[in-house]
């Protein structure tokens, strides 16, 4: 099975991603074992959630009752797999993003720029076509 | 007003509590209590860092006792929002921190935390309004700790980026920080979990204070 970029793109544009989320999150996915891959096919095709459990959790406890976004609830489960040790850790902190702010970004670039400090290459945006596939 | 402030503390409480009625499953399930940040996931901390961390400790200490669980479990709500209030601003002026500092309560959909723009750090505690024999309540207690040291090492990496020198932090790890906060560079928990939890300013931050919290639970 497989989807192409075009497809996860359109999906997650209507769950309000931004395009560079959106690339992230395209090699994040591309990354994962094959069942994770499956798991995000199904889903942005036919909005089908896995009933797998990882750890003694599914993807509906993590969207249902921790609020997880699916793609997120995804992220979770391939990570209870590869590092369980570090998810569960970390699924259980109250994740507070950093409030950056307009301000603050614009001085912290200001102030790289005249040390001589690029802004880092970012991932450029795969083909349309580009593939996400799994067995 | 009365009755809506009333109505606005009763719609607070409910949602904690489906709060910790969800993370509880999970911290039964993965016992959480014997759990440590995985050393793998640690940033590299600086002399001066393990400097911080062990002034910090005393300063926890200082203000909450021997026992900063059992000290909040037996304090009613206003005493504990007055201990964060004093554990927050105090934390601040030991970092030295030229910030503004609040701690709220009134607020369900965010934790809180520094803001680098306006170089204030808000901490919303409504965790630690849970009744004191809740089977989770040292959970609460710990985390909301926590999250006022993590914040506030934000609030430390911000001064270290527009201050070179600040804390004694590698030219590396302040470019690693800054590159991390310019345009594009952050990623969201609710994006991805896993690459926001190891990216520079994230790991930092989680490592400083889980460093903090682990050593005064040995004590």
């Amino acid at each position: 099975m497989k989807i192409t970029y075009k497809e996860f793109k359109d999906q997650l544009r209507s769950g309000g991603y931004s395009d560079r989320e959106i690339v992230h999150l395209f090699q994040a996915f591309k990354e994962m074992d094959n069942q994770s891959r499956l798991w995000v096919i199904y889903w942005v095709l036919a909005n089908r959630l896995p009933e797998d459990e990882i750890q003694g959790v599914t993807a509906r406890y993590l969207i249902e009752e921790m609020k997880y976004t699916p793609i997120n609830a995804f992220i979770v489960l391939d990570w209870l797999k590869t590092d369980p040790q570090a998810a569960k850790y970390f699924v259980l902190k109250r994740a507070a993003d950093a409030n950056i702010g307009e301000t603050a970004a614009r001085q912290i670039d200001e102030i790289m720029r005249a040390e001589g400090v690029e802004l880092p290459p970012r991932a450029s945006e795969p083909e349309k076509d580009a593939k996400l596939d799994a067995d | 007003m009365i009755i809506e402030s009333i109505l606005a503390d009763l719609a607070i409480t409910a949602i904690i509590s489906l709060v910790i009625g969800a993370i509880g499953k999970l911290i039964n399930l993965w016992r959480y209590r014997s759990r440590t940040m995985p050393e793998n996931d640690k940033a590299e901390m600086s002399d001066t860092d393990k400097e911080k961390i062990q002034q910090t400790q005393a300063l926890i200490h200082e203000v909450f006792g021997p026992d900063p669980v059992e000290r909040l479990r037996s304090s009613s709500n206003k005493e504990r929002i007055d201990l964060m209030d004093n554990f927050a601003n105090r934390l601040s002026e030991l970092y030295g921190l030229d910030i503004q500092v609040d701690v709220t309560v009134d607020q369900v959909d965010h934790w809180g935390g520094y803001n680098w723009s306006d170089n204030k750090a808000v901490f919303n505690i409504a965790l630690l309004m849970v009744d004191g024999q809740n089977e989770h309540f040292d959970y609460c207690a710990w985390e909301t700790i926590d999250t006022v040291v993590h914040e506030l090492r934000h609030a430390v990496q911000y001064r270290t980026i527009t201050e070179p020198g600040f804390w004694n932090v590698s030219e590396e790890r302040r470019t690693a920080w800054a590159n991390n906060m310019r345009q594009g560079g952050y990623i969201s928990s609710a994006t991805d979990m896993r690459a926001y939890a190891s990216q520079p300013v994230e790991r930092d931050a989680f490592t400083f204070a889980a460093e903090v919290i682990e050593g005064v639970k040995k004590q």
